[in-house]
């Protein structure tokens, strides 16, 4: 199973993102966090394969997460999700660590490909 | 001696006069050729005798005024001209016929008829007597004095058979004598006041006397003089010794009166210049017998007559030195003195001198000048008016121009002796001042209009010259320090204003002059806590300062500034609430709207996907693509969501940075217009705080638009880069370039956002454009978050 942690702070963003990956994916299952603070919390309790994390959370700037996340996981693959579609995101991001990004309003099908890109990226762990 | 007058002519034979000429050895005989000369030899002098034909005789000696007698030789009067009968009223029977010693003019003294009838008796005897006689006037009773001579008379057997006798008046000449001897007393006396003395040399056995007043000329007293002529020489001054001896030599070898000056040494030791007159008196033999004279201390006069010699010579030097003819008129108008440059300047000839007449050398002159007839009324004016002081212009027909300076000649005393005229050649003068004159009229016309213009502006102005004395001080200034401008005028600066020295404004007064470059400032002065602004025009001459009482205009500046402080912290604070709202407005698109879209877009493609399940029924295909639409709506959506939300704030920005921001921005910006964008950027971007970033970035964005609006630019160049204390942001374009106007027109809104952003966050902003070249923008800004101002 591929345990997948959606970190969004929209309950609709995360259950349409679920429902679309649930239906494209194979064997998957979801943790949700609606901030930082719950996204750390799970990743601390639990073991993931894949962090979806959008940059923008109420509680803390997406990429001060983004690198708490790669510090506290270095093996959980991060990807990143914006509303923004500027190519400055993906080299930021891929900067501070994430193994991709992925702009919301994209589709499905782009955003499951970047997914399981994401999950076949090998990782030091 | 007896002296007989012959009158000669026909009337009387040459042996009677032969005669008479045997008469005695001791006789002067005197010859007169007719009546009229024996008249005036009668008249001229005394003769004792008097021989012609007894009816010319009688004719002559009527005629003069001697009185002759002829008696007996006991005294009886047998004859008498009428000269006596004249005076005493006496007819002629009265007395002829008479003693002589019975008449009325002996009457009053019996010692004179005695000394008469003797007289008569020795003449009769053959003497020749001649004796003063008193007589008594018949007519008036005044006594007179007579000179009467008796001589005998002899017939041809020389028997002497009459007394003759003549007399003259000598009443005067004895009154003289009488007052000469007063006289006498009265020189002595004299003598002693006027420090005359007087002197006498015997030569024969060298005897000198002297009067006390000598004595004491000499400072010697009568004890201690050796009364001799060596005497005397050895009181004379050594070196005048042979000059002395000299003049009496020669005066003794003619026997002739001498005036000299000579030395003499006083027993003190002291000098002293004596002036003597003296006199040789012949002895017997027509040789010098003795010397008399007087004799004076002349030593002041001497010294004062040095002085005036030195005097005198110094004033004819200078006279012929000086380069101005000089005229010395007297008061008669005639000439006094004057100098050889006079005469060349009036063509006059060398041999005019002292005395010529001063106006008519004026008409003669005339001639040569441009207007004679004001010459010489001006001449008759200054010799008709001698207290009259003149200075005037003399102008020749050649060209030449003189100066006549005429001033009245003064006596110690104050009084007026004569007139001094001076004539200066100022030719050269006049000349220029002619040239000068064209050009100083129009220069005052000019200064006369700009004066006005002075006055009228309520500037102030003052000129100053270099000793900072005020020349001119207009109402304007003289309002604004609160004088009176006339009583400025000649008035040093730093006396009227002792505390305006120190002050700045007076310091660069001094500066302005020392330095002789303008200067310009404003200046609070703050004894009268007013503002000025003065310019400062230094000249060689002094200095010329233009002033203005800007207290208002500083306040109302003051005011403006701080008015626009407040509108631009206004301004900022508007712009910073706007952006607030912006970035809460783009936030929200982001958060709810983009999370909407987001979500929606999912589900659509879930939709689709579950619709195209093995139904493919035209009511699915209908479904199919109402849902592909809304898929369709959706990305639009949320394309129009993104672009809503980077135009109010983008969130690149806050989310990775400026340097990331600007380069979206450029390439959106190469995309959008096609001008190419070069960038030079730090590649984490610079630690700004956000508003500074923000700035910036919003920088940014107004420079490209106006590139795209104004420039016609093909390439741009951004740039930023950082040092310890600033970020320094540079866009760069190739366009036509900003031009100075652009940057001040107030309709510059670009332009003027820049400015107004940069000045938010405490930086500066400068544009550089070149004609053709671009325009270069650059922006400071602290790094360190800054105070809004």
């Amino acid at each position: 199973m591929t345990r997948i942690l959606l970190v969004d702070d929209s309950a609709e963003v995360r259950r349409s993102m679920r429902a679309m990956l649930a239906e494209l994916l194979e064997s998957v299952t979801f943790g949700e966090a609606p901030d930082a603070a719950a996204a750390l919390d799970a990743l601390t309790r639990e073991a993931w394969d894949l962090v979806l994390l959008d940059l923008s959370l109420p509680d803390r700037s997406g990429f001060e997460t983004l690198r708490h996340i790669r510090r506290l996981r270095p093996g959980v693959p991060v990807l990143v999700m914006s509303f923004n579609v500027q190519a400055e995101y993906a080299a930021a991001t891929r900067a501070a660590g994430a193994v991709g990004y992925i702009a919301k309003g994209s589709s499905s099908d782009a955003i499951a490909s970047a997914v399981r890109s994401a999950l076949a990226t090998p990782l030091q762990k | 001696m007896f002296r007989v007058l012959i009158v000669e002519d026909e009337g009387l034979g040459q042996p009677a006069v032969d005669g008479i000429l045997k008469l005695s050895p001791e006789t002067q005989y005197v010859r007169a050729g007719s009546l009229r000369e024996a008249r005036r030899l009668l008249e001229a002098g005394r003769y004792d005798l008097v021989v012609a034909d007894e009816s010319r005789l009688r004719r002559v000696i009527d005629s003069i005024f001697t009185v002759v007698g002829l008696f007996s030789l006991g005294g009886v009067v047998i004859d008498v001209n009428e000269a006596p009968l004249t005076a005493s009223t006496l007819r002629r029977d009265q007395v002829v016929g008479h003693r002589f010693v019975d008449m009325p003019w002996f009457a009053h003294s019996a010692t004179e008829r005695v000394r008469i009838a003797d007289a008569i008796e020795r003449a009769g005897m053959g003497q020749a007597v001649r004796i003063e006689t008193w007589i008594r006037a018949v007519r008036d009773g005044r006594l007179m004095c007579m000179d009467a001579a008796f001589a005998p008379l002899r017939d041809q057997n020389n028997v002497i058979t009459h007394v003759i006798a003549s007399a003259i008046d000598i009443t005067s000449r004895k009154e003289a004598e009488i007052e000469l001897a007063a006289s006498r007393t009265r020189l002595a006396e004299a003598q002693r006041v006027a420090h005359i003395g007087s002197w006498e040399w015997n030569i024969a056995d060298n005897r000198v006397s002297w009067s006390d007043e000598l004595f004491n000329i000499y400072g010697i007293d009568r004890g201690s003089f050796v009364a001799s002529y060596e005497g005397f020489l050895s009181r004379v001054y050594p070196d005048d010794v042979e000059h002395t001896t000299a003049v009496i030599r020669q005066a003794v070898e003619d026997v002739t009166p001498f005036i000299y000056d000579h030395r003499v040494v006083r027993p003190d030791g002291s000098i002293r210049m004596l002036h003597t007159r003296g006199e040789v008196m012949p002895d017997g033999n027509g040789k010098a017998g003795r010397l008399i004279g007087s004799c004076w201390d002349v030593t002041e006069r001497y010294e004062a007559t040095d002085r005036l010699e030195h005097t005198i010579s110094t004033l004819t030097a200078t006279l012929e030195a000086t380069a101005d003819g000089i005229l010395v008129g007297d008061r008669g108008g005639r000439v006094a003195a004057l100098n050889k440059r006079f005469l060349a300047l009036w063509r006059l000839p060398s041999d005019i001198g002292p005395g010529a007449d001063i106006r008519a050398l004026a008409d003669r002159v005339s001639e040569q000048l441009v207007d004679p007839d004001d010459f010489i009324s001006r001449v008759g004016e200054l010799y008709g008016a001698m207290e009259l002081e003149r200075r005037d212009i003399i102008r020749f027909k050649d060209g030449r121009v003189y100066e006549r300076y005429s001033t009245p000649q003064r006596l110690p005393s104050g009084s007026i002796c004569g007139r001094v005229c001076s004539f200066r050649d100022v030719t050269q003068r006049e000349r220029l001042l002619e040239s000068v004159e064209a050009r100083r009229a129009e220069a005052e016309t000019a200064r006369r209009e700009y004066e006005t213009i002075l006055e009228r502006v309520s500037d102030g102005f003052t000129a100053m010259d270099r000793s900072g004395r005020y020349t001119y001080v207009n109402d304007g200034a003289a309002r604004m320090v609160g004088r009176n401008a006339a009583d400025l005028v000649g008035k040093h600066v730093w006396t009227e204003f002792p505390e305006g020295r120190e002050h700045p404004l007076g310091v660069a007064i001094t500066r302005a002059f020392e330095e002789q470059r303008p200067i310009q400032l404003r200046e609070l002065y703050q004894p009268w806590k007013r503002w000025f602004d003065m310019r400062i025009y230094p000249s060689p001459e002094g200095v010329s300062i233009f002033f203005t009482d800007v207290t208002k205009q500083v306040e109302a500046q003051d005011e403006l500034r701080a008015s626009n402080d407040q509108l631009r912290a206004l301004a900022a604070r508007l712009d910073a609430i706007r952006e607030e709202e912006r970035g809460v407005i783009a936030r929200e698109i982001h958060d709810q709207i983009g999370q909407a879209l987001t979500a929606l877009k999912l589900d659509v493609a879930w939709l689709r996907s579950h619709l195209g399940g093995g139904a493919g029924g035209g009511a699915t295909s209908a479904v199919d693509e109402r849902a592909q639409a809304m898929d369709t709506l959706v990305d639009q959506t949320i394309e129009t969501a993104r672009r809503l939300s980077s135009m109010l704030r983008p969130a690149i920005l806050d989310d990775i940075g400026l340097a990331a921001a600007i380069t979206w921005q450029a390439h959106d910006f190469q995309q959008r217009t096609g001008v190419a964008c070069e960038l030079d950027l730090p590649p984490d971007g610079p630690a700004v705080p956000p508003a500074t970033g923000l700035s910036l970035f919003r920088i940014v964005q107004e420079a490209l638009t106006n590139v795209t609006r104004h420039a016609h630019a093909t390439h741009v160049h951004i740039g930023l880069s950082v040092d310890p204390e600033n970020a320094v942001l540079t866009v760069a374009d190739d366009g036509r370039g900003v031009t100075a106007e652009e940057l001040e027109r107030p309709t510059s809104l670009g332009i003027i956002g820049i400015r107004e952003r940069a000045l938010a966050v405490g930086g500066d902003v400068t544009f550089a454009g070149m004609a053709g070249r671009g325009t270069t923008l650059t922006v400071r800004v602290p790094r360190a978050a800054s105070a809004a101002p």
